[in-house]
């Protein structure tokens, strides 16, 4: 089963012009800042708001296409939709929340009850079938929320940020909750979120869009390796610069000079790559192999357990990663005067 | 004086001002004393027989009727005009919602007089209704019911308005999603999130409904048996018999607080 969708919606000040397919077993993480039109997309796709122009397909049944005006309604696509604050019927138990979907499509009162009790059971809450969505966590919520879609066992699930309403105790518990959840689930879904940390858990695909365009998209080793934006860059926390290359020097618009191995011989407009792993840190002016050393100031830490990102304004700014233990040793503030090097065979670079 | 922390001034300051509480008081004796005089008034040894006087009798059934159908037809046209008011974009809505909230502050007499321009014999509809359908609204029953109809509505309308505009609408896309085609979504999901505005509604309309006087006595005059509710009846008697007058407003209040209790708990805040 695979979905094909070419979007194109304008809305108030959004103009979504987005191509994304997803295929069976495949979770594909839409990841895009605020307002970028991650939403839409999803209603969309749900048939929640029909497109202005494109198609969108799923197993080659078309369900939007204003240009042969064809049109599935919401209720007859068979996508499963995972809102962000789950809107669970306030009115509804549970489990008559889960039942819903099974009632709409024709079941025996008792029969839907039965399968509904069934997946809440299946999902551990059992013992909450009565409790009325009020009285659910954020966890439990988005348990019925999911169970509520899946027990439909529809061709595609569509989840909308499924981890924002969540206090950050329980988002890492729930995040793994879901992982599990999704790989369970046969059929293609699409998981859309602001968060990267969500899209590294979740994501076989990543999609990242911006303004209602896709920036790039592709696996996340592939983004890390071949960042097309800084946005992006940030994103997967890697260092990004774009200058012109020639022979092994790219020159940046703010003038710096990084050295590379230009092996494939591009010239012209190119980015340069620096993992932050491949910075080193030193109190002293190297005098090491490496052909890159800059002379700069610290200007940020930010601890990651036992790592911390150290952020260095060396005419570039740069961000290293070293160890809580390299971080002490070497005394590193904010404001403390170090030299950082790379070496020439650490930048991976590639044109624009 | 004593300026100690935690002496009278700090006291003072949070002590609500007293021009506040007079006033309050003032306005809670204002809707106090009425019921009191009521009360004092009233004439508790014949109360029985006065209540139980053909007449009063009627009066009271009809009165019952009346608002009850009245209020029937505030649901039943009401809860889809208020739909559209609340989630179709047209020309014009605004000048729709405006003309349907009209009756709420039109002086009732008013609204007595042009429901005869409109469906009296010779009115614009009226005469159709008469030549066509053979129905007399003037000086009915069918009358007092539209009248009362006309002056509640209102009430019914943007009370259930103002609840399909707060509901979010994505309740009815979550449903869309699972399968449910537009009649399941708004009877399995938009009607019972508004039920409380509904019943709130209802019972404001049927308030009004049943102390509605000037449109009813414009529009359909006052027939004993036919149309004359009991406010009519009140009205009338208070210059020949008050003692039935205020028997007959004391059966009203005793109907207005029974439902106003009745519904306190489940659906208003009072």
């Amino acid at each position: 089963m695979t979905l094909h969708a070419q979007v194109r919606v304008s809305l108030g000040h959004l103009n979504l012009e987005v191509d994304i397919t997803a295929a069976n077993g495949e979770t594909v993480v839409v990841l895009g800042p605020n307002g970028a039109g991650k939403t839409t997309l999803l209603r969309a796709i749900a048939g929640l708001i029909p497109i202005d122009a494109g198609q969108i397909t799923l197993d080659g049944t078309v369900l939007d296409e204003p240009g042969t005006d064809t049109w599935v309604a919401t209720e007859d696509r068979s996508i499963g939709f995972v809102f962000q604050d789950y809107l669970l019927f306030p009115h509804l138990s549970a489990l008559e929340n889960v039942a819903f979907g099974l009632r709409s499509h024709g079941q025996s009162r008792r029969s839907a009850r039965e399968a509904a009790r069934e997946r809440l059971v299946g999902v551990g809450l059992g013992d909450h079938a009565d409790a009325r969505p009020g009285a659910l966590s954020g966890g439990q919520s988005q348990r019925v929320a999911l169970a509520r879609a899946l027990v439909l066992e529809p061709r595609l699930l569509l989840l909308d940020e499924p981890l924002a309403a969540l206090d950050a105790t329980t988002r890492v518990e729930v995040r793994r909750e879901l992982r599990r959840e999704l790989d369970r689930f046969a059929g293609a879904r699409i998981v859309v979120t602001h968060d990267p940390i969500d899209a590294l858990a979740l994501a076989t695909r990543v999609v990242i869009i911006e303004h209602g365009q896709v920036q790039q998209s592709g696996t996340l080793d592939e983004l890390r390796a071949r960042p097309r934006s800084r946005f992006i860059a940030d994103l997967v926390g890697v260092n990004l610069y774009r200058g012109t290359l020639a022979d092994d020097r790219l020159h940046t618009a703010d003038g710096a000079e990084l050295v590379v191995v230009n092996d494939d011989d591009i010239r012209g407009d190119a980015f340069a790559v620096i993992h932050p792993e491949a910075v080193v840190v030193h109190r002293e002016e190297p005098a090491g192999s490496a052909r890159n050393a800059w002379r700069g100031t610290i200007t940020d830490i930010d601890d990651q357990g036992r790592r911390s990102r150290v952020l260095v304004d060396a005419g570039i700014p740069i961000t290293a990663e070293i160890t809580q233990a390299a971080k002490s040793t070497l005394d590193l503030r904010v404001g403390s005067e170090v030299w950082v090097s790379v070496k020439a065979t650490e930048i991976a670079t590639y044109p624009v | 004086m004593n300026d100690r922390p935690g002496g009278r001034r700090r006291l003072e300051a949070r002590r609500p001002p007293a021009v506040a509480i007079a006033l309050a008081a003032v306005a809670l004796v204002f809707f106090v004393l009425p019921l009191v005089g009521m009360l004092i008034r009233a004439p508790w040894s014949d109360l029985g027989d006065q209540l139980t006087e053909p007449a009063t009798r009627d009066a009271f059934r009809l009165s019952l009727e009346c608002s009850l159908a009245a209020t029937m037809l505030a649901i039943i046209f009401g809860t889809p005009l208020a739909w559209v008011l609340a989630r179709v974009e047209f020309p014009g809505r605004r000048l729709a919602r405006a003309c349907v909230l009209l009756p709420m502050i039109l002086p009732p007499v008013v609204g007595g007089v042009a429901l005869f321009l409109a469906f009296g014999r010779r009115g614009v509809m009226g005469q159709y209704l008469d030549d066509w359908f053979g129905i007399r609204l003037p000086f009915t029953t069918g009358g007092a019911i539209v009248a009362e109809t006309f002056v509640s509505m209102p009430f019914f309308v943007i009370t259930v308005e103002a609840a399909l505009r707060g509901l979010d609408e994505r309740y009815e896309d979550a449903a869309a999603t699972l399968g449910a085609r537009r009649w399941t979504r708004f009877r399995r999901v938009t009607l019972p999130m508004i039920a409380p505005s509904l019943v709130a509604g209802a019972a404001l309309a049927w308030a009004r409904a049943i102390g509605e006087f000037g449109a009813t006595i414009t529009f359909a005059g006052n027939l004993a048996g036919k149309t004359q509710t009991m406010p009519l009846a009140i009205f009338l008697a208070f210059e020949t018999r008050p003692e039935a007058a205020i028997a007959l407003s004391l059966a009203l209040v005793a109907v207005s607080l029974a439902v106003l209790v009745s519904l306190r708990d489940h659906w208003l805040r009072v």
